[in-house]
């Protein structure tokens, strides 16, 4: 199913994203006198129009090619699986409240929650091991912390702990 | 030359340019080793540790991964049968079935040598080249240089394979994306939304390392990580495996295997993840045995690792020569640059000679770093192959989020890097490829200024980017590369359409 749309859906996003651009970049307020012939409206106008010629192409050539799969026998095979992708929904939920967390509780607690959390969403069955995942995210969080800190002086955040 | 050369190397050779090349060497093996983990990844998780070292140092270590992250790939390609990196897919061809034969310690010694060779080819090649392309380049005005940044951008697009409309899309996307922020000349703020921190639009490095970083971690999510231990094949390894007779059998084959890595190089934005498949193809088809090809023969393995690694010094041509990535390595590199305040470009060679005589220098001795590493340490590297997938990528991820903080002690990096991450993700799956959004990300600036420089001494007239010569060659040769990309691409529809059940059924 989604291999049989997903160029119509791209092609008719990136087509949608081209007009969007193309009538936004009429809000561009050109400071008169700095350029000659253009203005700073003028790529934004150009990679609008490319974009939407690019996106009509590839919407058209999807339409061609579904037509061009009816005519002959059609084998539609779902192999989606919905489980794999609530993974990767998960695993981007963890991500984004690590990186909302830094600041608040600092990297090192946010970081080691946020390995700790990962490592279990993606264990596979049979090798999950809650105190080797404990011990992993806590020494590679703090020690990530302290040779970045410490070595190359970077700033992290400290959070609560400072 | 030979003066600078020394020079170059009186730069490098202290303990501690040595140490971090081995580290960088070492790291970039295991980088290029493991699956999944590539020579970029390596170079975007290790770009942070150079911000507070003096350039030539910070650049000892991230070629080393460089070199390192490209050749590693060869272990997995020939003891697991996946390769390490893109750039070691067609190693897997011939090596693992010379594995399975028992012959994995020739397979794997005669990488490693083939590695180094190619390497240095392709460094000479880089050291005698880049100085007249520079003097060259250095004549440029903004009509070549805009010409130069169309035609590079043509040329990946309609180069990356699969549909030629969706190579250049991902080109636009990338061109699109760099224009947030201020706009080069008069800084009028364009497609902000009111953000504060989209004024200064992306930075490359988030960019970077979300597209492909943070989307492969995330397709590893959703493909699964197998709970079986991975199956290594058993090998003993002594001297390179390649006997006086094979390696003289193996000549024209390294050498056109090599001309063809340094070609690929030095076209912008493709690198050793297109010169080996080209390589073996040449190899095979001009091969008087070419049924013998995929049954475990030293040919596939040679023409696979001498041009994977040969791209290594081709990419750095117009990285050097002027500013213009020639691989997904080589886009890090410039953030690299960057941020000690070096624009590369033909002035490079003007200004700081001896930063690009000491390039040269840690080049050379990062590929004997390897030889030698890769080859006396084996043992180690294929240890950590062993090592879990869903503990290493979690890790990678955290390093990722250290990185794009770095930059600029924002958080605003972070989260760049994730939604480009999720973006890089998204393409992927709609059937886009990810090297031309990068360059054309890096190229869109170059595109603009020049154009609006070249329309402010011409007045206005568009005339000159038409009539001055280098321009004019550049923007034919790009129209001619998408005319012919787009007819090939009618041609493969046409032929794809017989075959249509079993492609769209997939």
């Amino acid at each position: 199913m989604f291999n049989k749309y997903k160029d119509i859906i791209a092609g008719g996003f990136l087509f949608a994203i081209g007009i969007i651009m193309f009538f936004a970049s009429f809000n561009i307020k050109v400071v008169a006198g700095m350029t000659v012939g253009i203005g700073s409206d003028f790529m934004p106008k150009i990679g609008a129009i490319i974009l939407a010629f690019l996106g009509a192409t590839i919407l058209i050539l999807g339409f061609k090619k579904i037509k061009n799969t009816d005519l002959s026998q059609e084998n539609t095979t779902v192999n989606t699986n919905h489980k794999r992708l609530a993974v990767v929904a998960f695993s981007l939920v963890s991500i984004a409240l690590y990186i909302f967390l830094i600041n608040i509780l600092g990297f090192m607690i946010s970081t080691a929650l946020y390995i700790f959390a990962q490592i279990t969403l993606l264990a596979p069955k049979g090798k999950v091991n809650y105190l080797l995942f404990t011990v992993v995210s806590l020494i590679v969080s703090s020690s990530i912390y302290y040779t970045f800190v410490k070595a190359f002086d970077l700033m992290l955040p400290a959070g609560i702990l400072g | 030359m030979f003066e600078l050369m020394i020079a170059g190397f009186s730069q490098v050779l202290n303990l501690n340019c040595m140490i971090l090349i081995v580290i960088g060497v070492a790291v970039g093996i295991i980088f290029g080793a493991i699956p999944g983990l590539t020579a970029t990844m390596a170079v975007a998780l290790c770009l942070p540790m150079t911000f507070g070292m003096s350039p030539i140092a910070g650049l000892s270590l991230l070629l080393g991964l460089y070199i390192g992250g490209i050749s590693g790939g060869l272990i997995s390609a020939i003891l697991i049968n996946i390769p390490g990196t893109p750039a070691s897919v067609a190693t897997t061809f011939d090596g693992h079935p010379m594995a399975q034969r028992g012959e994995a310690g020739k397979a794997l010694g005669a990488g490693i040598l083939f590695s180094f060779i190619g390497t240095l080819i392709s460094i000479l090649i880089l050291v005698f080249i880049s100085p007249p392309v520079a003097n060259f380049a250095i004549k440029f005005g903004p009509y070549e240089y805009f010409a130069v940044g169309v035609f590079s951008i043509t040329l990946v697009s309609g180069l990356v394979g699969g549909s030629v409309a969706k190579g250049l899309a991902s080109g636009a996307i990338g061109i699109c994306i760099a224009m947030i922020g201020s706009a080069p000349i008069d800084s009028a703020k364009r497609f902000t939304f009111g953000f504060y921190d989209l004024a200064t639009g992306f930075d490359l490095l988030p960019v970077l390392i979300g597209l492909f970083a943070i989307t492969e971690i995330l397709k590893t999510a959703e493909e699964g990580i197998s709970g079986e231990t991975t199956k290594i094949h058993k090998y003993t390894i002594s001297g390179f495996g390649v006997s006086h007779k094979e390696f003289m059998e193996q000549f024209w084959n390294m050498l056109r295997s090599a001309a063809i890595g340094v070609g690929i190089g030095i076209l912008p934005g493709i690198g050793g993840g297109t010169s080996n498949l080209i390589a073996y193809a040449t190899a095979k088809n001009q091969s008087k045995h070419p049924e013998k090809f995929g049954t475990g023969i030293l040919d596939g393995v040679v023409a696979s690792e001498t041009s994977n690694n040969a791209s290594i010094g081709g990419a750095l041509v117009p990285l050097l020569t002027l500013g213009i990535p020639g691989d997904t390595v080589t886009a890090m590199l410039i953030g690299g640059l960057m941020i000690h305040g070096i624009t590369p470009g033909p002035l490079l060679f003007v200004n700081s000679a001896e930063l690009v005589y000491s390039i040269f220098a840690a080049l050379i001795i990062a590929n004997f770093a390897m030889i030698i590493m890769e080859y006396y340490g084996l043992r180690v590297f294929v240890k950590l192959l062993s090592i879990p997938k869903h503990i290493l990528l979690p890790i990678i991820l955290a390093l990722c989020a250290v990185g794009a903080y770095g930059l600029n002690n924002r958080l605003f990096d972070v989260w760049t890097m994730v939604i480009f991450g999720v973006i890089g993700y998204a393409l992927e799956k709609f059937g886009f490829s990810l090297p031309p959004i990068i360059l054309g990300f890096i190229l869109e600036p170059i595109i603009e200024v020049n154009l609006m420089r070249g329309l402010m001494s011409s007045k206005g007239s568009f005339l000159p980017f038409l009539t001055r010569p280098i321009s004019a060659v550049f923007l034919i040769i790009a129209l001619a590369t998408v005319m012919m990309a787009v007819k090939k691409n009618i041609k493969f529809s046409k032929k794809a359409k017989v075959q249509v059940v079993t492609t769209v059924s997939k």
